[in-house]
């Protein structure tokens, strides 16, 4: 009866309607994400294909129409090809016209402002021609290399010649002996070279001019490869391979193990120490005392990080030149220990507040009369602590603890803002290969620099996918340490 | 019996959402940004412009196509341009067409507060015309995103970076080419206003995408109280560096930012390079690269202080006057100015004749993809571009603030004056003297192991000294080189 009333005031319907969009909503900011990312492990996501597909949705439209295109109007883009040919061979006029000039006259004779209107004919010619290449109503660009040769020659007469004229000519009426010798010695072989590419560009253009079908099929493949370019590709498992290949990524994996190893017993001491510390009645102020030591929790890691690289950079910091007057050269930029034990100091600065508020809350919920009867029974201090506080605050330091082991198998603020993982060395990790990397570079700042400073999403979404197995590993031990066995630490 | 009806329902939904969740993965195209969380339909695409329209067979390109030319004035300069965009110009300057864009850029607040005052004597000029200036974080991945959505108000119609970015950007369909909308003559009459390592740097796959304001490139800044006067070669300048390095004193030679962008002058000196957009060559364990690399530890890095060879730390040593010079580019100049009574610029002097060059990048202004579709706003963003660019009066704010102009009637008026400008002119001369930064996108796998390697010589350098460094770097920069090989084989 009860029963049925309950389906009455609660029916399915409302259930499945209140799930439906709860389900798609997780699915779509929780599932698609990390599917996306794990999906970028597998290709070779970098910056120019990684959002490119205005550009190849344009390119695939060219190609849809191109061969119709190219068939339906031979005769307007023969003749076109026809008249690029012949500007480019106004253009190689030109140039040989300028080696002239410069290797027969003499600094006397040499005609600077014919100089001038032969360069703006030039480039006239050169900008008409390379117009006609890259229009859309030749589609010539992507003929064999035909695009590629003339901007190098373009490249070439731009940067090389007129570039030697800027700096060697400038702006001067009359030239020198001197500056002549100079166009003599590097301009002229430049416009040698230029005409040879030039040159290599109208043969392409003659084979147009010969073989009209050939070019139609071979202008398709041309596209099909620039779409291909900047298009994103499955590699499979490659990015794990090039991780594996070398020593880089093993080695910032056993120092993030390292660290975790040195920086969570340091933490966590000095977090529990000042706990027990400041929880004492013996402490006048400590209430004030306590408020202070919990600053470095409330300051962005950000300004508190650039701090502490400030306080001991070599040159800069005062606690550097403190070293020094010890007679201790500390150098967080070219020690790889130096810098480790930095990471460590600053790592447990930040964290030793969250430790100690734990402790302190743990220590305060240790009921008094518990003490006070230990007292009454002959129980010294050390054995109140020994026996009393230490296990009853053991389970949630313990927790305490995990939580701050995973933040230091995360580090990233720390390595990135002191020196960027370094210094940089060679490295030699187990049997991997020999390689040039920044011995401190914890691994989710090795993803993070291989995005960022080299730009290949898919090798750092697979080191982060890494990442994430060995995070994943760390939750599975410590889950089946603490709940599957009986706890730990009494109770 | 209940138990099993109610798992087999929810087993069932599940199943569902899943399938649902599939078909929608299955009707999306290809991987787009995994940002946007409302529904993802296909971005509504302005159509690209190159696409070839239902072609006219009698479309001619030349002689004069259908748009007749006028001439258009812009502080001194002339250029013909089409006479529909003639008549735009003329209708923005009475008001009669009010149109808005937006210009990005990602810049420090001294530079914020000079891109403001220019924007304002082109809106007093141009009336009809209302810019948006806004300066932003992350502008490249911004206007990736803005274009991707197609989002024309929220998105910049104008932005400007150094032109490294050209490759990466005209892949990737962000941004327009000039030459699709102004024929062959505005295009060579806008050649003959730059410098012309500048014009060029706009250009790639031989279309012109972007137009040339300002330049920059390394050089010799130093305190013209201790170095008054240029020094003609590397060894004049090295026997002064002998005479102030003492670092029992903190006194050093030089004061020198070691990564890959900073050490090119001696890499090219010997005429070694990183990568060459000519060749499609990468060169970082080339025999000059090898040479100017040992010649830098030998005579450059002998006088510095190489503990911390970070950009503070350098800064710090000049401006405390620890060290005569600094190799450094024109962003520093004003904390420089500032803390320096007498500060002048040189061009790295030649070592042994052999002119070393550094990287310089030209900051263009590029104009976005979604303009496309909206002829005003397009036509004003290009309006906005050609002024920014040539009109005197406002480059002659830009130079006042320190940038290096590359429009060569401005660089003629600074060779006229001097002596105003000490600063601005070496600079100059320095991008005079320059390599510009390649455009492909593979120059991104080019830095990281190139800084790796100079990283791991300077730690080998404060190990064991200047021979060990020396020998080390062959072979450090042959790693470097397969890496990057590699890297662009994928």
């Amino acid at each position: 009866m009860a029963r049925a009333k309950s389906r009455g005031l609660y029916p399915a319907r409302v259930a499945y309607m209140l799930i439906i969009p709860s389900l798609a909503m997780y699915l779509f900011f929780s599932l698609w994400p990390v599917a996306y990312s794990v999906y970028i492990a597998f290709t070779d996501a970098n910056n120019y294909n990684i959002a490119s597909e205005p550009r190849i949705r344009e390119l695939q439209a060219q190609l849809a129409s191109i061969t119709g295109y190219l068939q339906g109007n031979r005769e307007l883009v023969l003749e076109q090809t026809y008249r690029a040919d012949a500007y480019l061979g106004e253009v190689s006029g030109y140039l040989v016209e300028l080696k002239r000039m410069i290797e027969h006259s003499t600094p006397e004779t040499f005609p600077v402002v014919e100089l001038m209107q032969l360069r703006s004919r030039c480039d006239d010619a050169l900008t008409r021609a390379a117009r006609i290449v890259t229009s859309n109503t030749t589609f010539l660009y992507y003929y064999e290399n035909l695009g590629d040769a003339l901007s190098r020659a373009v490249a070439l007469i731009d940067g090389g010649v007129w570039g030697d004229i800027d700096r060697i000519v400038g702006f001067k009426l009359a030239i020198s002996a001197d500056d002549l010798s100079q166009l003599r010695s590097s301009t002229v072989p430049k416009i040698d070279r230029a005409l040879a590419m030039l040159e290599q560009a109208r043969s392409m253009l003659k084979q147009v001019e010969s073989d009209y079908d050939l070019f139609v099929r071979a202008a398709t493949r041309g596209l099909e490869e620039e779409i291909d370019r900047i298009s994103l590709h499955v590699v499979g498992l490659q990015n794990f391979k090039t991780l594996s290949s070398d020593s880089r990524f093993p080695n910032s994996i056993f120092k993030t193990l390292l660290f975790v190893l040195t920086s969570v017993p340091l933490k966590v001491t000095v977090g529990v120490m000042l706990a027990f510390l400041f929880s004492s009645e013996l402490i006048y102020g400590r209430k004030v005392m306590r408020a202070l030591l919990l600053i470095p929790w409330a300051l962005p890691v950000l300004l508190s990080v650039t701090t502490w690289r400030m306080f001991m950079a070599p040159q800069m910091g005062p606690l550097w030149a403190f070293l020094q007057s010890l007679g201790l050269d500390f150098n967080i930029y070219n020690k790889e220990w130096d810098a480790f034990l930095a990471y460590n100091i600053v790592e447990m600065w930040l964290a030793y507040p969250f430790i100690m508020t734990v402790t302190m809350a743990a220590i305060s919920s240790v009921p008094r009369e518990l003490l006070e009867s230990a007292t009454v029974d002959g129980a010294s201090a050390w054995q109140r602590f020994k026996e009393i506080m230490l296990p009853l605050t053991a389970r949630p330091i313990l927790f305490a603890s995990i939580l701050t082991a995973g933040a230091s198998l995360q580090a990233f603020m720390v390595p990135l803002l002191i020196n960027n993982g370094g210094p940089t060395k060679e490295v030699q990790f187990l049997w991997f290969a020999r390689t040039t990397a920044g011995v401190n570079e914890m691994m989710v700042l090795f993803g993070y620099n291989r995005a960022y400073l080299d730009q290949q999403y898919g090798l750092s979404a697979a080191a982060y996918l890494v990442v994430v197995a060995i995070l994943f590993l760390y939750a599975l031990v410590w889950y089946f340490l603490i709940y599957k066995r009986t706890t730990p630490g009494g109770a | 019996m209940k138990l099993s009806r109610t798992t087999l329902v929810a087993v069932v939904l599940v199943v569902a959402a899943l399938g649902i969740i599939g078909i929608y993965f299955l009707t999306m195209p290809p991987p787009a940004q995994p940002t946007p969380p409302t529904a993802p339909t296909p971005p509504e695409q302005p159509t690209p412009p190159t696409q070839p329209q239902p072609p006219k067979p009698e479309q001619p390109v030349q002689p004069p196509p259908g748009p007749t030319l006028q001439t258009l004035t812009i502080g001194t300069s002339t250029i013909s341009v089409p006479s529909d965009f003639y008549d735009f110009v003329q209708k923005v300057k009475t008001g009669e067409v009010k149109v808005t864009i937006n210009f990005w850029t990602s810049m420090s607040d001294w530079e914020v507060s000079v891109m403001k005052s220019v924007v304002e004597m082109f809106q007093k000029e141009y009336p009809g015309v209302t810019v948006k200036y806004t300066n932003v974080q992350n502008l490249k991945e911004q206007v990736k995103a803005g274009v991707l959505t197609g989002d024309v108000e929220n998105t910049a119609h104008v932005f400007t970076w150094a032109h490294d970015w050209t490759g990466d950007l005209a892949d990737g369909g962000a941004i327009v080419a000039l030459d699709q909308y102004l024929p062959p003559e505005t295009i060579t009459d806008l050649k003959k206003q730059y410098a012309t390592s500048a014009f060029t740097s706009g250009m790639y796959k031989l279309r012109l995408y972007g137009l040339p304001w300002a330049s920059e490139a390394i050089a010799l800044v130093c305190n013209k109280d201790f170095v008054p006067t240029a020094p003609r070669s590397w060894s004049e300048y090295e026997s002064i560096m002998q005479q102030w390095y003492n670092p029992s004193e903190r006194k050093y030679g030089l004061a020198y930012q070691i990564d890959p962008y900073h050490v090119y002058p001696f890499v090219t000196a010997f005429g070694g390079f990183y990568y060459d957009d000519d060749t499609d060559a990468v060169g970082v364990n080339s025999p000059g690269a090898v040479e100017g690399l040992r010649f830098y530890i030998t005579h450059v890095m002998r006088y510095m202080y190489t503990a911390d060879t970070g950009m503070e730390a350098q800064l710090k040593i000049l401006l405390e006057g620890r060290a005569p010079c600094m190799i450094t580019g024109p962003w520093n100049s004003k904390t420089i100015q500032e803390n320096i009574r007498n500060p002048v610029v040189y061009a790295i002097p030649p070592i042994d004749g052999k002119t070393p060059r550094p990287f310089s990048g030209i900051k263009l202004l590029w104009i976005t993809s979604v303009t496309a579709n909206d002829k005003n706003r397009l036509y004003a963003s290009i309006l906005f571009s050609l002024w920014f660019t040539l009109s005197d009066d406002g480059l002659r704010v830009l130079v006042d603030a320190g940038y290096i102009p590359v429009k060569i009637s401005i660089l003629q008026y600074l060779q006229a004056n001097a002596d105003k400008y000490p600063m601005i002119l070496g600079f100059a001369q320095s991008v005079a003297n320059s390599v510009p930064m390649p455009k492909s996108a593979k120059m991104n796998y080019v830095w990281g192991p190139v800084a790796d390697a100079l990283n791991a010589i300077v730690t080998k350098y404060n190990e064991e000294g200047p021979d060990a460094a020396a020998g080390a770097v062959k072979p450090l920069l042959d790693e470097a080189q397969s890496k990057i090989l590699t890297k662009i084989r994928g």
